[in-house]
């Protein structure tokens, strides 16, 4: 390609040429239309710049899909024992989905200058020149689309934005699968290109035989410092939504660590669960039902009464936000004990919520039998605030926060 | 080897994924899908690129050379940080009963830091004027004539 720096129209109106004269000069470069040789002539459409960003997007598209894999699985747990979710370390999966939100977020610059600079080969003559080529070029649309597609839907789901009909969750997991397929595809057909531009090998040969040409505006170092830039910017503007110490930087976090009723977030609250009603009834029981030798039916005030624990655990969101607080309550064993249920049982864990995808949740033993898993009374010392599951909520160690069930009013063992 | 490796699997997580797709038609909609999964792909590859090109080719004639690579890389970060910024900034995800969901002003959020980019940028742009000058590029041949359409 054939790098033209070229006197700006200013430059060119202030040496006497007319504004005519310069304009028609633009317009003549336009009207040789993108298939032209010409059409793009920044030196920095170049496949050194495109193999460097083509790494870092790689590196960050993979972190975040299996960083998405175990939240799903987290989620949907599989049926298969070993694999399930474990209790510790209790930090895990508020840091594996912290770094899943995150990474899709620095990826949105990352993306979209990629594509500026692979942009020109969009407009390559011919458009096909033989089955493979035709191939390679036809991958490219489910990997562009796609990676549009996961960024677009996630950063609109942690803002809680659906402008679409389709299910959020389980439509981001299958088109993801899509998506680094088709990466996968790509790297294959792109391996040779990297390492023929990348590697201190690479680079002491082609400053001797392909160096930078000369040109006015950002240089391929100026234009990677100004993408590693906008990585930073987007990131500390965001992840003070899961990492406390940041959070006055985030002034587009779309959730603060301790803004929320006795300073933590809400994913849904009591009004929007449609409880209000159901947690004042002085009728309320907890039940432990099922596989024991004797059920059991608790008011309030007998868990009071029990042995009370604490725990400092987080509640991690999907969404990316998370917040560590100091819950106090029951321990789920010590109920199970009192039951006398085995140490080998699951727990489907019942919210008196009359409906909603996550009025029920699973625990599976490790997380049972965890001493840090509590059926909540208390946050901070205080009675728990409505919208943080009053009378009881199930607080667990690593679990995704729409499985720390709330309003709890059974535990059934399986 | 390696691109054979690759391109199984990668065929084969296609496969898997258009499958699960399908699969659970009642839950991702493969119609509603397909029109948000292509529209951002048509959305980018029609305008969005196009308009960074012809902003790209109005920039590099307006601004003075030695102003444009602080400008230039300027724009890129004000671009990231608005893009991140519109989903929160347009509230739809608020909820009159839950007010820690998009607690913060995301409008002066991102005023706040386009005037923090910005005033690093025009500390680099100070920078640069006081600089002498850095030598002219040699001037290339002329550009060939034009030709009509394409």
């Amino acid at each position: 390609m054939v790098r033209r720096p070229r006197p700006s129209l200013s430059e060119k109106v202030l040496a006497g040429r007319s504004i005519g004269d310069a304009i028609d000069e633009e317009l003549g470069h336009f009207q040789a239309g993108p298939f032209d040789d010409d059409a793009f002539p920044s030196r920095l459409h170049d496949e050194r710049v495109a193999s460097i960003l083509g790494i870092a997007l790689g590196v960050t598209f993979i972190t975040c899909f299996l960083t998405g894999l175990i939240s799903h699985f987290a989620q949907v747990p599989l049926a298969i024992g070993f694999l399930s979710m474990p209790a510790s370390p209790g930090w895990l999966y508020r840091v594996t989905q912290g770094v899943h939100v995150t990474s899709g977020i620095a990826a949105i610059p990352l993306l979209l200058v990629k594509l500026w600079v692979v942009y020109p080969k969009f407009f390559g003559w011919p458009p096909i020149k033989d089955v493979p080529h035709a191939l390679t070029r036809l991958s490219l649309a489910p990997l562009v689309a796609g990676s549009i597609f996961m960024l677009f839907s996630g950063l609109l789901n942690t803002a809680r934005w659906y402008p679409w009909d389709f299910a959020f969750t389980q439509t981001h997991y299958w088109a993801a699968w899509v998506t680094i397929g088709s990466l996968l595809i790509h790297i294959g057909a792109q391996i040779a290109i990297v390492r023929q531009n990348v590697g201190r090998e690479a680079k002491a040969r082609m400053a001797v035989e392909d160096p930078e040409p000369p040109g006015d505006g950002l240089s391929r170092r100026g234009l990677l410092a100004a993408t590693a830039a906008a990585v930073g910017a987007v990131t500390v503007a965001t992840i003070g939504q899961t990492f406390r110490p940041l959070k006055e930087l985030s002034v587009l976090a779309p959730r603060l660590p301790d803004v929320g009723p006795q300073g933590l977030p809400v994913n849904r609250s009591a009004v929007g669960a449609r409880v209000t009603e159901l947690i004042g009834d002085p009728a309320y029981r907890l039940t432990v039902t099922g596989r024991v030798q004797r059920e059991l039916s608790l008011t309030i005030d007998d868990l009071r009464a029990l042995p009370q624990h604490e725990a400092d655990l987080a509640i991690t969101c999907v969404e990316g936000w998370s917040a560590g607080a100091v819950w106090g309550g029951v321990r789920v064993r010590d109920l199970l004990e009192m039951a006398g249920a085995s140490k080998e049982s699951e727990v489907l864990v019942s919210s008196l919520q009359p409906r909603g995808s996550f009025r029920e949740s699973e625990l599976n033993v490790p997380h049972a039998q965890h001493p840090d898993t509590l059926l909540a009374l208390r946050i901070g010392g205080e009675e728990l605030h409505p919208d943080h599951g009053f009378p009881c909520r199930l607080i667990s160690p690593n679990r995704p926060g729409v499985h720390q069930t709330k309003w709890v009013t059974n535990l059934e063992v399986l | 080897m390696a691109r054979r490796i690759l391109t199984t699997l990668g065929l084969a997580m296609v496969v898997f994924g258009l499958a699960g797709v399908f699969r659970h038609a009642d839950e991702t909609m493969p119609l509603n899908t397909a029109l948000f999964f292509f529209g951002g792909l048509i959305l980018h590859d029609g305008f969005f690129a196009p308009a960074v090109m012809v902003g790209g080719l109005l920039l590099a004639r307006l601004v003075p050379r030695r102003f444009r690579p602080t400008v230039q890389g300027a724009l890129v970060v004000s671009a990231a940080l608005t893009l991140v910024a519109i989903p929160p900034a347009t509230g739809r995800g608020r909820l009159a009963n839950n007010p820690s969901i998009l607690p913060q002003d995301y409008g002066d959020g991102l005023l706040l830091s386009l005037a923090v980019v910005w005033g690093v940028a025009l500390l680099l742009l100070a920078r640069a004027a006081l600089r002498p000058e850095a030598p002219r590029v040699p001037q290339p041949p002329p550009l060939p004539a034009a030709r009509p359409g394409w």
